[in-house]
């Protein structure tokens, strides 16, 4: 509704995709917007759910994937990583004890947000730091 | 009283990155940058004290793995909501390849 702005506490963004920090970036998507910024909010969306012991992570939108690839860290757990025609990035997930796949989930999120399409035989070696990946020229 | 406790070794921890330490049922985070120097701070995060150690180390900073709150790990900066309080942090010294903090 024009003139209207919403800074909500709590946000739904994409595919389901919710959490505070997403409400925190909203919050100031809509400040900008009410000094007249145009930008628009194109943040990469995340989520996380803990349940009991576990915590799943989710990044990007999963739906947007056409190929997949699992990378097998050495503690058994798995990072999904879901990517689009011609290879890019698109989305992630994974589910382990505690916080543990927290920074995994946080390294493709930057990676999808940078638009990367890296090689998908390291993003499936787990003996190859998504961190380098991040770093390398594939990733923009 | 403050007293140093040896708190892992040098190699225990990756270049950029962090691990956890508990001790006389305190948990801490140390850290070592990529210029080899050591850091420590307390092992929780001051939004809703989740543990810092599975959070991303990049650029000097600590992110806590579920709200992302920020911390600048060598001085403990809070970096911006959700985190308001710094994070406390400890001296260290490596002495012979085993990290120490000191604290009490």
């Amino acid at each position: 509704m024009p003139g209207m702005a919403a800074a909500p506490a709590i946000v739904i963004a994409g595919a389901g995709k919710c959490g505070t920090r997403a409400a925190q970036e909203h919050g100031a998507a809509a400040a900008r917007a009410m000094l007249g910024g145009t930008e628009p909010y194109a943040r990469v969306p995340w989520f996380w759910t803990d349940q009991h012991d576990f915590t799943l992570q989710v990044a990007g939108l999963t739906d947007t994937a056409t190929g997949e690839v699992v990378r097998v860290r050495p503690d058994g757990t798995e990072i999904w990583f879901g990517l689009a025609d011609g290879g890019r990035l698109v989305t992630a997930a994974a589910a382990g004890p505690g916080n543990s796949v927290a920074r995994d989930i946080r390294l493709a999120e930057m990676l999808i947000a940078r638009r990367a399409a890296p090689d998908p035989a390291v993003l499936a070696d787990p003996g190859v730091a998504l961190k380098s990946v991040l770093r390398s020229p594939v990733a923009g | 009283m403050p007293q140093w406790i040896a708190a892992c070794e040098a190699d225990d921890v990756d270049p950029e990155d962090v691990i956890p330490f508990e001790h006389g049922g305190s948990d801490y985070a140390i850290y070592r940058s990529p210029e080899d120097a050591y850091f420590a701070t307390d092992g929780h995060c001051t939004h809703e004290k989740t543990l810092l150690c599975d959070g991303l180390v990049m650029d000097g900073v600590i992110e806590c793995p579920k709200h992302n709150g920020r911390f600048d790990y060598t001085s403990g900066k809070a970096l911006g909501a959700p985190v308001l309080v710094d994070v406390r942090t400890y001296p260290t010294k490596v002495i012979d390849g085993t990290v120490y903090i000191e604290v009490g």
